[in-house]
């Protein structure tokens, strides 16, 4: 199994995951926004063959301050600070061949490895997700990711501090 | 519109944005202290996660030993990670 850059040879017209929102944005979407560098794509396949089996999709991006609640401009702590820098992990999906099997966690880990090689060269405070449904919430938070949105806002935004996944790349 | 206006109602609207809460910190700083407590609670990477890199790591190990990943490489779990 490798994991690998979305390219042209990617064949994703198989995959499905069960979640519609996750099949949709690689058959549809990966494509175009990976060529607009809006997101970094990178798909599981099996022994060289182009079938996609999992993939994830990474942006840099942060909360802007200015779309969170009175962010006004006139407020002075806001004037040094513009944003909270952080590595979104957008989607991770797994065929539905292969769920159960450790692809998922393999791919996590992955971002893991990938966000401390991100972290040499450019400065984040977290690796960030939005929640897909409560089982997804569950798993995340039986690593320790911690939910940073408000109890009322569903699906949860979670992170996971980038000190942590630096600690475990020097401890593993 | 008159200014008053224009302020009275920016005055209500971030009232609700604020009662809606989006996130759990309002500013770059706050974000910071939120990472570091969190950081603190969690202690370093729990066994979990531990056990998730190993495999990991495992893997890959694995697999620029020989090249060729399989399935079923150890008992009836197809070896992914």
């Amino acid at each position: 199994m490798t994991i690998e850059p979305f390219s042209d040879r990617a064949v994703v017209n198989r995959f499905s995951c069960g979640k519609r929102p996750l099949d949709s944005f690689l058959k549809n979407k990966a494509k175009k926004v990976v060529k607009r560098c809006e997101y970094r794509v990178f798909c599981a396949n099996l022994d060289g063959s182009p079938n996609v089996i999992g993939y994830y999709a990474l942006q840099l991006g942060n909360e802007g301050v200015s779309e969170l609640p009175d962010a006004r401009k006139d407020n002075h702590y806001l004037k040094n600070y513009v944003a909270f820098p952080a590595l979104n992990l957008s989607f991770v999906g797994v065929d539905s061949n292969y769920q159960r099997q450790g692809l998922g966690e393999h791919l996590l880990m992955d971002v893991f490895a990938r966000a401390a090689a991100i972290a040499e060269h450019a400065g984040f405070y977290a690796l960030t997700l939005t929640s897909l449904d409560d089982d997804s919430t569950a798993f995340y938070k039986s690593l320790n990711f911690a939910v940073y949105s408000a109890e009322n806002v569903k699906p949860p935004k979670m992170l996971y501090p980038l000190e942590d996944i630096l600690t475990l790349m020097s401890t593993v | 519109m008159s200014n008053a206006v224009i302020r009275t109602f920016m005055r209500w609207w971030n009232a609700l944005a604020l009662r809606n809460g989006k996130l759990k910190f309002r500013n770059q700083r706050e974000a910071a202290d939120f990472v570091r407590r969190v950081q603190n609670e969690n202690g370093g990477p729990n066994a979990k996660v531990l056990a998730m890199r190993q495999r990991y790591v495992e893997v890959n190990r694995a697999k620029a030993g020989r090249n060729t990943p399989r399935f079923n490489e150890s008992d009836d779990r197809a070896v992914l990670g």
